[in-house]
């Protein structure tokens, strides 16, 4: 049996294996899949935008006090904020305002005088 | 200004949740609360309404930089009263004086959403317009809720008989048009109180011409090195106030109480000479605190009270260019009264004052003036 290959298709057949070698040494050098790293933004935790890392700061909710305290390096990508039409609801029925309104204490001490 | 209503003060515009971007974040993410009830108390546990007074988790959440920068802010943190109070011998490590500090100096304290959502606590609190956000903070409500009669009302001629600020009424400059410094508002990484701010604003940094030869006669080197701006400028008489005590009464309600406060217009010796602060001479106001101002809470909390003096360096906000102190050499020469001089100065506070007391002989005299 004849096994000769076409001369029309000779002159192709070193390129063709110059390609074929490349591409099993690529396969052969490339990283395994557990070694593969996501690219940046990807992953599970991100960076606050681009600013530098903040201190995290605790005031008191009379005011004054501050406790500083080192923030985590990450912040966890937030899940979709809570639904906030019963407070929407609310805070935009001016008449409804009025009626659950509830006067605060008397805060002035008759004590008090004078100009701030 | 009368307070807000109290449905008024909550009260949420529909333009704010259209437009403000900040109200894409919905309001539980800010300020907490339950989101699964409309029960008023129920859905209001947990809720936290300053949610400024956090800018960590809140507003630091998207302005990193700013938040950051509010943990040494002067308006957040009062800088100002503490190096004062300290100077006075007042000291934060004991809980006698830190307790009367908190429950009477700390309703100053202000953080971002006190200038850019809501009106002062001194206004009685409540949403500025509608929960909005202002970039700017409102010169009125905001700047001028806190910082009232003794700039607000000089600056807008609020006190009967003095005009208004030649800045306002002609130029109609708004707070931030001079005090673009971001010291003041959002870092205080200077300390101190605002007369250490090196870049709080100065008259010549817009009036850059003011020089000997500029053409005015009263600008020679003489008078621009020794007198501030606002001892010749100052358009009258401001506020001093006097004698605020502080207590609880038998409802357990904090209180101060203050004398009457009074007009003054007093030109004294510079307690403040720095770099920045050269002059000789400078306007003084007297401002409230004395000896017995934590006396409620125990004894001699304020053990060096007179370190520093009652009658301190001012920059009233009512400035002209023509005066009645500057239409004539001889409206301020020789003018006694002018003067803060022994006799306007309470006897137990002399000690305190002794560095800012003109004595006569020290009085400018009159000068021979040519014309009528």
């Amino acid at each position: 049996m004849n096994h000769r290959i076409p001369r029309s298709i000779k002159p192709l057949l070193w390129p063709v294996a110059g390609v074929a070698c490349m591409v099993l040494v690529v396969w052969i050098m490339r990283s395994p899949a557990w070694a593969t790293t996501l690219p940046e933004g990807e992953g599970v935790a991100m960076q606050p935008r681009s600013a530098p890392l903040m201190t995290a700061m605790d005031v008191n909710q009379e005011g004054g006090t501050t406790i500083a305290r080192n923030a985590d390096q990450t912040i966890e990508m937030q899940a979709a904020p809570p639904s906030s039409d019963n407070c929407i609801a609310c805070h935009t029925n001016k008449q409804k305002l009025k009626d659950l309104a509830e006067e605060p204490e008397e805060i002035r001490s008759e004590k008090a005088s004078g100009e701030g | 200004m009368p307070p807000l209503e109290v449905w008024q003060k909550v009260l949420v515009k529909e333009k704010f949740l259209d437009t403000d971007i900040h109200a894409e974040v919905g309001c539980i993410t800010c300020h907490g609360g339950q989101p699964d009830t409309d029960d008023k108390d129920n859905a209001h546990e947990g809720m936290v309404k300053k949610v400024g007074a956090n800018p960590a988790q809140t507003c630091g959440s998207c302005h990193v930089d700013y938040a950051k920068a509010a943990q040494t802010n002067i308006h957040r943190l009062q800088t100002g009263y503490q190096t004062v109070l300290a100077h006075r011998g007042g000291d934060f490590t004991n809980p006698t004086f830190t307790t009367a500090y908190n429950n009477h100096c700390t309703g100053c304290h202000a953080d971002c959403s006190d200038c850019h959502v809501s009106r002062p606590t001194a206004l009685g609190g409540g949403l500025l317009s509608g929960h909005l956000f202002k970039k700017t903070a409102s010169i009125w409500q905001t700047c001028g809720g806190c910082h009232s009669t003794r700039i607000a009302d000089d600056y807008k001629g609020g006190h009967e008989g003095i005009p208004p600020d030649v800045h306002w009424e002609k130029k109609g400059m708004l707070c931030s048009d001079c005090h673009d410094d971001d010291a003041s508002y959002h870092n205080g990484s200077h300390g101190g109180t605002r007369y250490e701010d090196p870049t709080a604003p100065t008259c010549t940094q817009c009036h850059e011409t003011v020089a000997p030869g500029d053409g005015i006669e009263q600008h020679d080197s003489t008078h621009l090195d020794k007198v501030a701006c606002q001892v010749c400028h100052a358009a009258g008489e401001y506020k001093s106030c006097f004698g605020c005590h502080t207590g609880i009464d038998d409802k357990g309600i904090k209180y101060f109480a203050s004398e009457p406060s009074q007009m003054t217009f007093k030109i004294g010796r510079n307690p403040v000479q720095s770099e920045r602060h050269p002059w000789k001479w400078v306007l003084l106001r007297h401002v409230p605190t004395n000896k017995d101002l934590f006396a409620y809470y125990g004894e001699d909390l304020l053990p060096d009270f007179d370190a520093l003096p009652t009658w301190k360096f001012t920059t009233p906000h009512n400035m002209r260019r023509l005066t009645p102190q500057n239409e004539r050499c001889n409206q301020c020469h020789g003018q006694i009264d002018l003067f803060l001089t022994e006799k306007d100065v309470a006897p137990d506070e002399r000690n305190a004052n002794a560095a800012v007391i003109v004595a006569p002989d020290d009085i400018p005299q009159l000068v021979e003036e040519a014309g009528p």
